[in-house]
């Protein structure tokens, strides 16, 4: 189920990926190319860590199970060696303490194995450089007529206040870091509730249908969440 | 059976100990009494000499001669034989009976065959240490002391001795012995029940052990053995339990997912109606893989893999974000969420995987009480430890249920309908257990009440970074 990701910011991207099962990195090198990125993919250790020295990319996927040098011997040594380069770690089903050992290594993400393809892209162009408004250091973010103020956590849209509760102000300001691109329902549960689990009942649902009232209510020019269906959410300007 | 030969050569190598041990015992002990009863007799007869030939030589010079034999005589004359003699200064006898000899001054010992007529001892050769003194007339004084009476003394104690020796080994050996030997038929049931569990496989077996007053050591080791292998059985039941229940409870989903396949593919070949099963085969597969998840984690959990990584945690304020989460779907489905957490509750845990356990109670409780239902959640200080109170006024479940409900996939019969793998609560107490903590369920009249008591910290953090 690879699904278009129709982000006007679409722009490609260099991808390392180290996965040893052949089935799996070819999964993921087809989807990334079918969203246009370019793919390198290494199925041991030594290789990855020798193609993420030697290159330079804008993600890299990693398994954590890999011939040569486990991956998270591979995170340390990039960073070590200064390597910057975003990491999304992949680890086995069920791994508990995985997610912390991959994040002290240096990862930047994490994500249990199986995934769903539209999971791991999000995650990608989440990481990817082109996040417009992550690099805005700035207190006030602004999208279309909403405007968010990080330090007060207020929020407005043009002239009309937007009465938002806490989560719901943290959810609003993660969908807006990440505008135009697809935000999955488990990258929300990860930062905005610190959830690592899928939980049953319809947490985030919930809150993305008050906020979406919320909004409605400021009038036709707000933002809109949409749902991507089998994805996740995403904000546009309205 | 195998283990019956090193027992025998135990049972050969106390024996051999214990005969070595009380032989070098007896030995010691034996030459100490030799050495103290012969000195003294060798010594003893020197003295007597010495004080009788004294004592007739004062007697010798202070009467006449026949008087002074006369008096020597009864003196010394005993029943025995070879006491005396007196040699007048030619070398003729004038009383005594010793025998015919030159006496020399001072000690000699005589050695001559015995005549047949005295029966002093077994053998003939009579040994006879004499001490001679010259008189002030030349006549010579000899006094006689048998040496083969205290060599008989010798004998008649080396006999007794060895004699009640090998009868104290002999006894010492057969109590010993069998002493040991019902140590060791006890430790041959003990390796007989482990055998014969690790042999045919039955669990119930048990090692004997005695009353309590009467135990010991055995008993003790019989005792560790036993709770062994209690908990391998249970450890064993539970595994069995557990590979029944994902078979049986994973078939099910694979079964729906092979039928909705098997119709698509029975179908006429429509892109729209393909796409719609493969999205429902998508849907099946995440909820095994979800199953297989928690079934994951629970064994790690269980394994105790996660131990490493337990830090300081405020449960209240762990207990605070959860209900946060769950505060506006509770609202949409009509359900009250109450939290009573008036304090920081220090506990050393796993953020995660305390959150995930709070969520689980909490999504049980939403799931399984109606509309109009309150879920109230407590974090308290009991002692010195931190409860957690889950509890909820929906219709509660029944008592036999209850003592089940943490057990792998365990559904109450009225809630197979409802949506659920039955290993929330599982995994929440694999959680529990993980960190320490006790966890029960118990009827709160109506509802059900969910109680986690963690161990506390003892003391809280100074400075925390609450993310």
């Amino acid at each position: 189920m690879v699904k278009a990701d129709n982000s006007p910011y679409h722009a490609t991207m260099k991808v390392l990926v180290v996965e040893d099962d052949s089935e799996t990195a070819a999964y993921v090198a087809r989807g990334l190319k079918e969203q246009g990125h370019g793919v390198e993919v290494a199925a041991d250790g030594r290789d990855g860590l020798f193609l993420a020295l030697d290159q330079s990319f804008d993600v890299i996927v990693m398994d954590r199970m890999v011939p040569g040098m486990d991956g998270l011997s591979v995170i340390k040594s990039l960073r070590a060696g200064g390597v910057e380069t975003p990491v999304i770690f992949l680890t086995a089903l069920g791994g508990v303490g995985d997610r912390v050992e991959g994040l002290e290594a240096g990862a930047d993400d994490y994500l249990v194995k199986p995934f769903s393809f539209s999971e791991l892209n999000a995650r990608v162009n989440a990481l990817g450089r082109r996040a417009p408004l992550r690099e805005q250091p700035a207190a006030l973010v602004r999208l279309g007529a909403l405007e968010l103020n990080r330090l007060q956590r207020s929020a407005r849209v043009g002239d009309r206040p937007l009465d938002l509760k806490p989560k719901e102000f943290q959810l609003l300001e993660y969908l807006m870091l990440n505008a135009d691109r697809v935000v999955t329902r488990t990258m929300l549960l990860e930062h905005v509730w610190d959830f690592h689990f899928d939980p049953k009942t319809t947490i985030v649902e919930t809150h993305i249908s008050r906020i979406r009232a919320k909004l409605e209510a400021c009038g036709p020019d707000a933002p809109a969440i949409h749902t991507v269906r089998g994805a996740g959410y995403m904000l546009n300007a309205g | 059976m195998q283990v019956r030969f090193p027992l025998r050569s135990t049972r050969a190598r106390v024996a051999a100990f214990m005969s070595l041990l009380f032989l070098a015992a007896f030995g010691v002990s034996g030459l100490a009494t030799w050495l103290a009863l012969t000195a003294p007799v060798d010594e003893s007869s020197q003295a007597r000499l010495l004080r009788e030939v004294g004592l007739a030589t004062t007697i010798y010079a202070t009467h006449k001669t026949p008087a002074a034999v006369r008096l020597i005589s009864e003196r010394e004359r005993r029943p025995t034989g070879y006491n005396f003699r007196i040699t007048d200064r030619e070398g003729r006898r004038v009383a005594g009976d010793l025998p015919e000899q030159a006496y020399a001054e001072g000690f000699t010992t005589l050695r001559f065959q015995a005549p047949a007529t005295t029966p002093t001892s077994d053998d003939d050769v009579v040994r006879i240490r004499v001490l001679t003194a010259k008189m002030a007339d030349g006549a010579l004084l000899s006094i006689g002391e048998d040496l083969e009476r205290s060599r008989q003394l010798q004998a008649s104690f080396l006999r007794t001795f060895i004699l009640t020796s090998g009868a104290a080994l002999f006894i010492a050996l057969a109590v010993g012995l069998s002493y040991v030997t019902r140590i060791l038929r006890r430790i041959e049931v003990i390796a007989a029940t482990a055998d014969a569990v690790s042999s045919s496989g039955e669990m119930g077996l048990r090692a004997p052990v005695r009353p309590p007053e009467r135990r010991d050591d055995i008993d003790q080791l019989a005792i560790a053995m036993n709770r062994m292998l209690d908990e391998i059985q249970r450890l064993v039941l539970s595994v069995r339990q557990v590979s029944d229940d994902v078979a049986h409870d994973l078939r099910t989903p694979l079964a729906h997912l092979r039928q909705r396949v098997e119709v698509a593919l029975a179908g006429p070949p429509d892109a729209a109606a393909y796409r719609m099963a493969l999205e429902g085969a998508v849907e099946k597969i995440d909820s095994v893989l979800t199953t297989f998840e928690a079934l994951l984690r629970i064994g790690q959990l269980e394994a105790g893999a996660n131990l490493a990584t337990f830090q300081p945690l405020d449960l209240s304020e762990t207990a605070r974000q959860v209900v946060e989460a769950y505060r506006p779907s509770a609202e949409d489905a009509d359900h009250a969420l109450e939290l009573h957490a008036p304090r920081s509750e220090w506990i050393a845990g796993e953020k995660s995987l305390v959150t995930q356990m709070l969520a689980n109670f909490v999504e049980n409780a939403l799931i399984h009480t109606p509309a109009g239902s309150t879920l109230d959640i407590r974090v308290e200080h009991l002692g010195k430890s931190v409860r957690l109170v889950v509890e909820d006024d929906g219709p509660g479940v029944g008592d036999e249920d209850r003592a089940q409900i943490f057990r792998r996939f365990y559904r109450v019969e009225r809630s197979r309908t409802t949506p659920g793998s039955g290993l929330g609560l599982s995994l929440a107490s694999a959680v529990a257990h993980a960190h320490g903590a006790e966890i029960r369920a118990e009827d709160a009249g109506p509802g059900l009440r969910i109680v986690v008591d963690f161990p506390a910290l003892q003391a809280a953090p100074a400075a925390t970074s609450p993310r």
